[in-house]
């Protein structure tokens, strides 16, 4: 009788299984779907032949089950205290029963066990089932983790939404022209990269009147962020997401050839701050001219020779090009071969001090002396170059001097060529503009003492451009 | 037909006029004239707006002098060495000379005469080498400074006129004459120098409207550089490089000898196979000195001697031209430069006589013991 129940039930399963192979479809992870329900796939179950009872993820599991229905309902009742053991089962849905009575019969036989598909036992809340809905193919029940919360697919739990956080690594100081790397680094609230690819955002402002630049406008340029030259607004420059869930981007501060203090700032979708880094853009070591008495960084009435109200602090070098200063100064005060005629004694004199023009600005980089952020003047920049006066305002160097000033730059200024210690300079041709289409080209040249070629008249820019550490 | 062969010239300029100097912007280029070996540069300058514009400068060239320069070397009072020299520009030059320089000595070269500026505390601000050194008249002006990394020192004929109040290009070694009377004196032993030499030009420099391009960022810029600081012609006079210290020691001195005359035939002054041996007399007697045997020392520097007189005329003397008479010059076959042969002949004796000395000396000190 036993056995031929359990024959049955066996020939059941099997014609069952059919059907619900046909039916089978792969398990997918849970997700959320929209409307507050939540939805997952459904999974192939196995059964144990009662009424709701396919519910087993293995088919050992469906087996025991099977054995423990079959005891407790038959063994207790039957006179022969017969009882089913479960042997072993395939995988398959195979299984090996053992039948045992208490007459010491024993019976050996296979169990086949159906599988259909099903919903799963919800890991959270799993009184509350799932329901399979035909419309979209999936097992659904009410949410159980609103948004913005999300089920971790990995522990089934809901957890709430990613709260990110960005930092921004990087250098403090640049020279003008060169580039800085720069990490931003995204990390959520368990210190771990963000889950999910963010768009990480940089923009750059700089400080306008910084770097010793008085004439600060918001035409300056802010530099640039990796392959963007020049950022055009204090807006976001550039943005890239970060690479597949690492958190991290990498990129360059191409910090313009004016020196000045900018600030980065990084933020990303998602990220609750903003990181801000403060770059000086700037040549390290530069320093205010020292006083010295033989030169002169001022005028008799208190003026800074050549200072502007674009730029009013133009006397800095780096340290050795201001010692060579003060040798060319002292040389050039006292050197026995270095004396002028005064007129009202008709006697050779000492010359006046050396009179220094502009050196460098603060931090160096760019000397836009018209306060448009370009032009040349180039060499300013590095607190290595100085322009001394040499036109025919009070303290410049007289053209009868010209000869053996040279001859005392090229001995002392270092270096083992000599034409290119210094220059004489006049004012470059003026270049045609909307204003003024058609300059006049008074072609001033230094071997002319800069008298202009088309008019005679003098240029009084004339000057020695020095480059004190030979370059 | 016409017009293939015009289209084929054009090509032809079109990769003739190409600038040959790699990283010159579209318009820059250095062009020099065949009849003046003058150069003129085109080159890019940055306007105030920012846009660039193309520009002009022109380079005189100071080279168009033929300089001989003979060098004169005696020993003078107290260990010391005089340095003289004469200086001819060649019939065939066009420029008279102004400028003779000895750049680039050793930073410790000394000087006898030169003229401390001292400031506070007795600090010396400055060393003026002007008292220093001698010239051939008024419009001559000796000059020296330290630079930190060497010696540099030359003279320069003054070229304002205070009438036109301009640079007169005339003054200077005019073509066809000579000067002498540059000079000085330094403890320091003579050795083989390159002076420059430059004609009487303006301005040594591109005449730029302006700054010019950068030397050193620019590449028109170093070109440009590169032709200006190569603009002289190279002479090779004895000047003071053989450092003596200011307590002798001859090992020392003969290593430092050794080692500038290791230098030579690289410069063609001697050729390997007498510079090598030469090499070996001088360890020689570096080392007897060393181990104080001045008897064998002695005997190195004599044969070193022995072997320059042979290879040139009257090598021992000093106010001797460079030159060799006619019938020496076509009997020898070169091994040493007549120059180098005499700076070295002088150093030896030097070394002799100084030794000869330090031995009475101590003579002297064991007899008054």
């Amino acid at each position: 009788m036993a056995t031929r129940a359990i024959k049955q039930r066996t020939a059941r399963c099997m014609g069952r299984n059919v059907a619900a192979l046909l039916f089978a479809l792969f398990a997918t992870t849970p997700s959320m779907t929209q409307a507050a329900v939540e939805s997952v796939a459904p999974v192939k179950l196995w059964c144990d032949g009662e009424a709701g009872g396919c519910t087993y993820p293995t088919d050992i599991e469906a087996a025991k089950a099977v054995e423990l229905t079959y005891n407790s309902r038959y063994a207790a009742t039957n006179p022969y205290h017969a009882y089913l053991v479960i042997v072993s089962c395939n995988g398959g849905g195979l299984c090996l029963y053992h039948f045992v009575n208490d007459l010491w019969t024993t019976v050996d036989g296979p169990l086949y066990l159906r599988r259909v598909l099903g919903c799963p036992i919800p890991m959270i809340n799993p009184a509350i089932p799932y329901t399979y809905k035909y419309a979209s193919g999936m097992c659904e029940r009410e949410a159980q983790c609103p948004a913005p919360n999300t089920i971790n697919p990995a522990t089934g739990q809901c957890v709430p939404p990613e709260i990110l956080t960005i930092t921004l690594e990087g250098g403090t100081t640049t020279e003008p022209g060169t580039s800085l790397p720069f990490i931003a680094t995204i990390k959520n609230q368990d210190n771990q990269p963000p889950k999910t690819p963010v768009t990480v955002k940089i923009s750059l402002k700089v400080d306008s009147t910084s770097g010793g630049h008085d004439h600060g406008d918001n035409t300056r340029p802010r530099g640039g962020i990796a392959n963007v030259g020049t950022c055009p607004s204090d807006a976001t420059c550039w943005s890239e997401p970060s690479p597949a869930n690492n958190g991290v981007v990498v990129f360059n501060f191409n910090a313009p050839e004016a020196a000045g203090t900018h600030t980065i700032t990084a933020t990303c979708e998602g990220c609750s701050n903003a990181a801000t880094k403060a770059v000086d853009v700037k040549v390290n070591g530069i320093e205010p001219i020292p006083n010295f008495p033989y030169y002169a960084l001022v005028e008799t009435n208190g003026d800074v020779i050549g200072a502007t109200d674009l730029h009013s602090n133009n006397h800095n070098l780096l340290p050795a090009a201001a010692g060579v200063l003060m040798r060319i100064a002292v040389n050039y005060h006292f050197h026995p071969k270095l004396r002028v005629l005064d007129w009202k004694t008709n006697t050779m004199v000492l010359p006046p001090p050396l009179h220094i023009n502009d050196a460098s600005l603060v931090w160096g980089g760019k000397f836009d002396i018209k306060g448009k952020w370009t032009g040349s003047h180039a060499e300013h920049m590095r607190g290595t170059s100085v322009d001394l006066r040499a036109n025919e305002n009070v303290g410049a160097i007289p053209p009868e001097l010209f000869e053996e000033f040279d001859k005392r730059l090229m001995k002392i200024i270092p270096g083992d060529v000599t034409a290119e210690k210094f220059l004489r300079e006049c004012s470059p041709n003026e270049k045609p503009s909307e204003s003024n289409p058609n300059p006049v080209q008074h072609n001033r040249r230094p071997e002319n003492y800069c008298v202009s070629q088309v008019d005679g008249s003098f240029d009084a820019n004339r000057h020695y451009h020095v480059r004190l550490l030979g370059e | 037909m016409k017009i293939l062969l015009n289209c084929i010239i054009a090509i032809l300029l079109a990769l003739v006029a190409r600038p040959g100097v790699a990283g010159l912007l579209p318009g820059e280029g250095i062009v020099r004239d065949p009849v003046t070996g003058n150069y003129t540069a085109t080159y890019v300058e940055e306007g105030e707006d920012g846009k660039d514009w193309i520009e002009k400068a022109d380079f005189e060239t100071a080279t168009k002098i033929d300089p001989t320069v003979r060098s004169k070397f005696r020993h003078a009072e107290g260990w010391n060495t005089g340095y003289a020299y004469t200086i001819n520009n060649g019939n065939a030059a066009k420029q008279a000379i102004n400028n003779f320089d000895l750049d680039g000595l050793p930073i410790n070269v000394v000087l006898l005469n030169t003229t401390p500026l001292l400031g506070s505390g007795k600090v010396v601000l400055e060393e003026f080498f002007d008292s220093a050194m001698t010239s051939p008249s008024e419009k001559w002006s000796g000059s020296g400074a330290r630079n930190g990394q060497a010696l540099n020192i030359g003279w320069l004929c003054r070229g304002w006129d205070h009438t036109t109040k301009s640079h007169n290009t005339a003054s200077g070694i005019q073509p066809g004459e000579s000067a002498s009377g540059f000079g000085f004196t330094s403890p320091d032993l003579p050795g083989v120098f390159v002076a420059k030499l430059t004609g009487n030009t303006r301005y040594h420099h591109f005449s730029f409207s302006g700054p010019g391009p950068n030397p050193y960022r620019s590449d028109i810029g170093k070109e440009m550089a590169k032709i200006a600081n190569n603009d002289f012609i190279p002479r090779d006079v004895a000047a003071p490089l053989i450092i003596v210290p200011d307590v002798f020691n001859a090992a020392i001195v003969l290593d430092r000898i050794r080692a500038h005359v290791a230098t030579w035939a690289g410069r063609q002054l001697v050729n390997p196979a007498f510079a090598a041996q030469l090499d070996r007399y001088l360890v020689a007697a570096a080392e007897a000195y060393r181990l104080n045997n001045p008897k064998a020392g002695k005997e190195h520097l004599e044969t070193l001697r022995r072997m320059l007189a042979k290879e040139h005329h009257n090598v021992d003397h000093d106010d001797e031209d460079d030159d060799d008479g006619e019938e020496r010059k076509h009997a020898t076959r070169f091994s040493i430069d007549r120059l180098a042969a005499r700076v070295l002949d002088f150093d030896l004796r030097y070394m002799l006589k100084r030794m000869e000395h330090e031995h009475k000396e101590s003579e002297h000190k064991k007899g008054r013991d």
